[in-house]
């Protein structure tokens, strides 16, 4: 782990900092927790980002509820910093589940889309577009992402955008490696399909 | 559809934007929220620690305690101590193993069972008390002594004790078979089969 004289903290580059920062963080180090925290933190934005676009979900506020959970409970957690990023990565998926689930019944409950639409889903969009700095290429990648079906979508996300492996997304989504390797394949093809039709 | 590999992602220049896009690394400060929450998962866990260790301990001392008073290895009030809790403890738990036990117990039947020896008749013990006590009065021995003998059972000596060569009692069941061949003659011949050993002894003593 580096601390900076000024107090500061570098980000790590290799897991094994990363390892020894996970450590310290479940023996109850804050900076190395603050540490992991500036590690993970971008491409789990970016992922919650990318599977919240073109819903009324916050995934500011569902993020913020993610990385709450992982700090109350770290201390429980026991395992590698591959499982830890797995582990990570489910509690946001689940909180995006939840929040989906959540918007669903507030819907049927009688509050028209229309508000949502404009209270909600414009705010979301205006934090979408600051996020990918109105690059519209990344854009409509994400948008033909999230046209997928959904398995495609998901794995499609988690290996491009979170970065983690087959292991660690047949462990996350509870699939089998070679399920796994079938979708990311199928769903990078379609993607590809799909960018040359709009490119041409 | 051309086929495609998983590692084409990364070199694919068509996901060029998505790439930057995902390995973006602005780090933030970490918001004061989570740092709260982070503090309060090491309070809870040193809680759940000192919990564990609180009760792992009171489990240890729960064993060890009554152990160690078996062993009388305790010093003598900590031993007094512990077996007083023992037993305050384990009072309700006898109590109801002993209901328990008295509930199973079959009940006393009617037929009288042969290898007993019979009961006496209340008559004949006030008659054996009244007539014992003329006769400690006479020999001053204690009156608690011919009651006693008044009661007979099957292992009692001075029943079945015999005169030595000269038609003494042994020393120490003179009182008794004194009391006893008198009870034997009072009695009469009303209890033919069961007081005859009697009747030949106080006959053979007189």
């Amino acid at each position: 782990m580096k601390y900076q004289p000024d107090g500061g903290i570098s980000i790590p580059d290799g897991e094994n900092e990363l390892e020894v920062a996970l450590e310290s963080a479940i023996a109850g180090d804050e900076r190395a927790f603050e540490m992991i925290y500036q590690s993970l933190n971008p491409r789990l934005v970016r992922y919650c980002a990318s599977q919240c676009y073109g819903s009324s979900l916050d995934y500011e506020e569902l993020l913020a509820e993610s990385w709450i959970s992982i700090a109350r409970d770290i201390s429980k957690f026991t395992g590698d910093f591959a499982g830890f990023r797995s582990w990570v990565y489910s509690i946001a998926r689940n909180r995006i589940r939840d929040g989906v689930r959540r918007r669903t019944r507030q819907v049927k409950s009688g509050i028209s889309l229309d508000e949502l639409h404009d209270s909600e889903v414009t705010a979301t969009a205006q934090r979408m577009e600051s996020l990918i700095e109105s690059d519209e290429a990344v854009t409509a990648i994400v948008a033909e992402i999230k046209k997928l079906p959904n398995a495609q979508s998901e794995v499609v996300l988690l290996r491009v955008v979170a970065d983690l492996s087959i292991e660690e997304c047949a462990k996350l989504l509870g699939k089998n490696e070679n399920s796994i390797r079938v979708l990311s394949h199928r769903g990078l093809a379609a993607l590809r399909e799909a960018l040359k039709g709009a490119g041409s | 559809m051309n086929s495609m590999n998983n590692d084409d992602f990364n070199t694919d220049p068509l996901f060029a934007p998505l790439r930057h896009f995902a390995s973006q690394g602005d780090s933030p400060e970490m918001p004061l929220n989570i740092r709260e929450a982070f503090r309060d998962g090491k309070k809870n866990k040193r809680r759940r620690t000192l919990v564990f260790r609180g009760l792992f301990g009171a489990g240890l001392i729960a064993i060890a305690f009554p152990t160690l008073s078996a062993a009388k290895l305790l010093p003598a009030p900590v031993q007094h101590l512990v077996e007083h809790i023992n037993k305050t403890l384990t009072a309700p738990v006898s109590g109801l193993f002993g209901k328990h036990d008295t509930a199973a117990t079959p009940a006393p039947t009617a037929t009288p069972d042969p290898t007993n020896t019979p009961a006496i008749d209340p008559e004949d013990a006030a008659e054996v008390s009244a007539t014992s006590a003329s006769t400690s009065d006479d020999d001053q021995a204690p009156t608690a002594q011919p009651v006693a003998a008044a009661q007979p059972s099957a292992d009692d000596d001075s029943l079945t004790s015999y005169p030595d060569g000269d038609g003494n009692y042994d020393d120490e069941s003179n009182g008794q078979s004194a009391s006893t061949q008198q009870v034997s003659d009072n009695s009469g011949g009303g209890d033919d089969g069961d007081d005859s050993g009697d009747s030949s002894q106080g006959d053979d003593g007189h």
